[in-house]
């Protein structure tokens, strides 16, 4: 019964909650954060099954990849944008993904990270599917990684474009660029919602960081531990 | 009924180009999404003008708009690590704050640095 009811019951929840958002702009307020913590708790308050909800909703997960091909779409239509500052945004991308790795294994074992929990971290900016085979080939924890890719991109979708501009960075593209390589789709969503140039930048710095990170993040590893 | 041919146009030629990334990625030596590579031959496709850019800018649109609304059911995966997530809050909080927005700042005001002649 609920596998039926899954799909309208998300969006519906999406929807109220682009509402609420529409009606009164606080950053948490974000649709998707408030719709995933909404969702959470209707199953631990109704004791419901989530391999069902997942079955309900699979149309949704299944549109995940077709959405990452479509990126294809802004980033085009931005090119003359882009083109003349490709050096620069392969720069930037190089220092996200360099600084991600820093973070993870130099910083968090101070907190007490031991090594696995440190590689299960090291991707946490990177897209979904590439952040899982990241964390594979670091031996992380792959459902760790899931979960801190999802709360990375929230953080990005929600308070990123804000927190930039308060510290700051007030160029469009500089803004685009920062969240697309801290918050990969999920904070590209957002932005693209906001500024087609700033999206289109936030869409390459996501696709060069995914690609970057895949080719050195195992390398890396594999030299220094 | 001219958009909704439209509209289905676009999300074929969409799912052609992720089959291919993902047919592709199955016979590469690593490990390396499908959706990616099926990102960068559209890309490709696009600039090459052997996909015209209004073929798929209708269903496109109607994606990007509503991608938000995708990353839900994966969200709401987290009841499964609930017990993880608890164990190990303290360092998954600071990890996803500090990493997250240090990334941000840092990349943010080099980009910006690097750009300043453009707002000149």
């Amino acid at each position: 019964m609920f596998l039926y009811i899954a799909l309208p019951l998300t969006l519906t929840v999406f929807f109220t909650s682009k509402r609420l958002y529409a009606y009164k702009t606080w950053p948490f307020f974000n649709p998707v954060l408030l719709s995933i913590l909404s969702l959470i708790l209707i199953h631990l308050l109704l004791g419901l099954d989530y391999a069902e909800y997942e079955k309900g909703t699979f149309l949704l997960t299944s549109l995940l990849e077709p959405a990452v091909v479509v990126l294809a779409l802004p980033l085009y239509l931005q090119l003359h944008l882009i083109k003349a500052k490709l050096n620069i945004i392969l720069a930037a991308c190089l220092l996200s993904v360099l600084t991600a790795f820093i973070c993870a294994f130099y910083i968090m074992p101070l907190l007490g990270a031991d090594l696995v929990t440190a590689a299960s971290f090291a991707p946490q900016s990177v897209t979904t599917p590439i952040a899982m085979e990241i964390s594979k080939s670091l031996q992380g924890i792959i459902s760790l990684t899931a979960a801190m890719v999802i709360f990375a991109g929230i953080i990005g979708a929600s308070i990123g474009l804000g927190f930039l501009q308060l510290f700051g960075v007030k160029d469009k593209q500089a803004q685009g660029i920062a969240i697309g390589c801290a918050s990969h789709a999920l904070g590209t969503a957002k932005v693209l919602e906001v500024d087609k140039v700033a999206g289109a930048f936030s869409s390459i710095a996501l696709i060069i960081c995914a690609v970057l990170s895949a080719l050195l993040m195992p390398l890396l590893y594999a030299l220094l531990f | 009924m001219c958009g909704a041919f439209d509209f289905l146009r676009g999300f074929l030629l969409i799912m052609l180009f992720l089959t291919a990334g993902k047919l592709i990625s199955s016979y590469l030596p690593i490990t390396f999404p499908g959706s990616i590579i099926g990102l960068i031959l559209l890309f490709i496709a696009l600039s090459s003008h052997v996909v015209k850019a209004e073929w798929i800018l209708m269903s496109g649109n109607f994606i990007l708009k509503y991608m938000a609304l995708l990353f839900i059911p994966i969200g709401v995966g987290l009841l499964n690590y609930l017990e993880l997530i608890f164990s190990h809050w303290l360092v998954i909080v600071f990890s996803l704050f500090f990493t997250t927005l240090f990334i941000m700042l840092l990349v943010g005001h080099f980009f910006q640095y690097l750009n300043r002649n453009e707002e000149v």
